[in-house]
């Protein structure tokens, strides 16, 4: 979709002035809402499904495979595939890359480790589905999808589940391959609930004027002056924090004081979020029991 | 609220009636022959499968399947809204949400100079000053293509493009179809409800609000002056005297006008109330509309309005209301 001159003009105004109003009507702190479920994939250990009301879709998977390695930032690979784009393309590959690095660079490696020689290592694959027909002639790009992806993700490794290890882990130095039970029963939580570590998000916030918008919609991406994205990892602002090109129109430089200002607002709203995400991962999953 | 994450929610199990109309595709329809096969069916081995999830439809000996959901497919006459997506050889080729795009032959549209004015090369040079990619237009369906695609036009003062509002998208089926689908609504603001489920709700233009009483004072002009004796030729005319003057290049101008904030909270409050009847799969007219927007002032702050709990609860009022007061 591309914008008309006037609606354009309409939007900005709306949004630029001292009381912005969105042409959704949200607040400029609001997220419009979302769905999600997880565990949903029977051969992952971990799945999650988020979609928000564009119906542009994110699937997750996490799986875990033991490898022995000295080389902690081999430990997570994440793959991401956006739907009608190739592989290698800019989006994917730059997506891809970033939430990798943001993941190893706020990950407790503790988790993951099963001896001194083995760990294990996660492949965390998203898929991104039913992307507007339209993106190809539009000016808005995809990364604000960063945003879905890593609730995604987080709700994806906080449901994955790993086999309970029954060799030996007293002797941290043993030689053999760490043995685990049959038993599915038995499964642990990759991230038990009594450890501290949260994964992180990344938020990405628009900037018009002296606003900063929260989860900026299609149409409003076409307008914003700039986009930032900021991690968010236990209360605290941890990178990457860098600005994201939200749409190919051209963009204005921002004033200092609106980074404070959009660091404060992801502050505000990342407990709120983490709290929702929460409540998603206690909800009991019965996605096949009410087909069966 | 900052955010709220639901699960979605699941289909809910009906009981399947026995003799129930409702196909999905692939399905047996009926294994009769001599039946004719129309729209959204296949014939296979003397057998007639639906080819769409809908509702049979049985006239006469012809069978055919209309479906929940789809692209909208034109008809002569209907009034839709579009977005230009390219500008071609003496046309423009236009988004309506159909299966094909429709095409604005330059020949059928408004220029500035009024109607009489001839189509000449400088016009076809310039055509990306009068409406460019991404502009939005009302038009009506002149004629279909064997294809199925629709040519429009703008030849009148109430089509054309686009201005001082937003544009909401609801699936065109749930547009009922009217007499006329331009409307004034409370509060100043006056929307198009496209057939092809493109709509625009905007800030009533000045001289609409103006012209009611205008005209009539008019009429009464012209009594008086036929009634004194000295008639001038072209003075019932109106609609031409109007053309010309108001195709000058305004018309095509990007120019919103200025908007006050409360226009402006009044238009989001009536495109969520439509994004309410969209979500609760309710048909969509003006006094359907009117009665969501009074319904949803009852629910106070605008930006309340674009939870879906909310919506949906707006869409249940409006069922309880018809059911109250009757359809009319």
């Amino acid at each position: 979709m591309v914008l008309s001159t006037a609606e354009k003009s309409y939007i900005y105004d709306s949004l630029a002035g001292e009381n912005s109003t969105r042409t959704d009507s949200r607040k400029n702190n609001e997220f419009r809402p979302l769905k999600a479920v997880c565990s949903f994939v029977p051969n992952c250990n971990g799945s999650s499904r988020v979609y928000n009301p564009d119906g542009i879709e994110c699937i997750t998977s996490v799986k875990a495979k033991v490898i022995r390695t000295k080389e902690l930032s081999d430990l997570i690979n994440v793959d991401v595939d956006v739907e009608g784009q190739r592989d290698n393309s800019t989006l994917c590959l730059s997506l891809s890359a970033m939430i990798q690095r943001a993941l190893v660079n706020n990950f407790d490696f503790e988790v993951l480790r099963l001896t001194d020689k083995y760990y294990f290592q996660l492949y965390v694959d998203i898929l991104v589905l039913s992307v507007p027909g339209d993106f190809k002639n539009s000016s808005y790009t995809l990364y604000s999808l960063l945003s879905l992806i890593s609730m995604g993700t987080y709700l994806a490794l906080k449901s994955a589940k790993l086999p309970l290890l029954t060799s030996t882990t007293n002797d941290r130095e043993i030689e053999e391959e760490p043995s685990f039970a049959d038993d599915w029963e038995l499964a642990t939580d990759l991230i038990p609930a009594e450890s501290k570590f949260q994964p992180m998000l990344i938020f990405v916030v628009g900037l018009v004027g002296s606003n900063v918008l929260v989860d900026p919609s299609l149409d409003e991406e076409e307008v914003l002056e700039s986009g930032l994205c900021i991690g968010y990892c236990q209360g605290n602002i941890v990178a990457p924090i860098q600005s994201v090109a939200l749409s190919t129109a051209d963009g204005k430089a921002f004033n200092r004081k609106l980074l404070t200002k959009a660091l404060e607002t992801v502050k505000q709203i990342g407990q709120p979020v983490v709290e929702a995400l929460e409540s998603i991962l206690n909800t009991e999953v019965d996605e096949y029991g009410s087909f069966f | 609220m900052i955010i709220s994450i639901s699960v979605p929610s699941k289909p809910e199990a009906s009981d399947t009636k026995a003799g129930s109309s409702v196909v999905t595709p692939g399905e047996l329809i009926t294994d009769d022959p001599t039946w004719m096969r129309g729209h959204g069916t296949y014939f296979l081995n003397d057998k007639t499968y639906s080819s769409v999830a809908g509702t049979v439809l049985k006239v006469n000996k012809l069978l055919s399947v209309v479906p929940f959901k789809g692209r909208y497919s034109p008809e002569t006459g209907d009034h839709l809204v579009g977005r230009i997506i390219d500008v071609g050889q003496k046309r423009w080729k236009v988004d309506i949400g159909g299966e094909h795009d429709a095409v604005l032959m330059l020949g059928s549209v408004n220029l500035p100079g009024g109607i009489l004015r001839r189509k000449s090369e400088s016009d076809e040079l310039q055509m990306r000053n009068f409406l460019k990619e991404g502009d939005l237009l009302n038009a009506e369906v002149q004629s279909l293509f064997s294809d199925g695609s629709a040519s429009l036009h703008t030849r009148s003062l109430k089509y054309g493009k686009l201005r001082n509002g937003v544009f909401v998208a609801v699936p065109s089926k749930l547009i009922v179809r009217a007499k006329n689908h331009s409307h004034d609504l409370p509060g100043n603001v006056s929307i198009i409800l496209g057939v092809n489920g493109y709509c625009w709700i905007y800030k009533t233009p000045l001289s609409s609000a103006a012209d009611h009483s205008a005209s009539t004072a008019k009429t009464n002009a012209e009594l008086s002056s036929a009634a004194s004796g000295n008639y001038q030729p072209g003075q019932g005319s109106v609609s031409i005297t109007r053309l010309e003057q108001e195709s000058s290049w305004d018309i095509y101008s990007d120019k919103n006008d200025a908007l006050s904030a409360s226009i402006k909270d009044t238009i989001s409050r009536y495109k969520n109330c439509l994004l309410s009847l969209s979500q609760c799969n309710i048909g969509i007219n003006e006094i359907r509309l009117v009665r969501a927007y009074e319904i949803s002032l009852g629910y106070g702050d605008t930006n309340l309005l674009f939870r879906e709990e909310v919506r949906q609860s707006i869409g249940e009022d409006v069922i309880a209301q018809e059911k109250m007061r009757g359809a009319g």
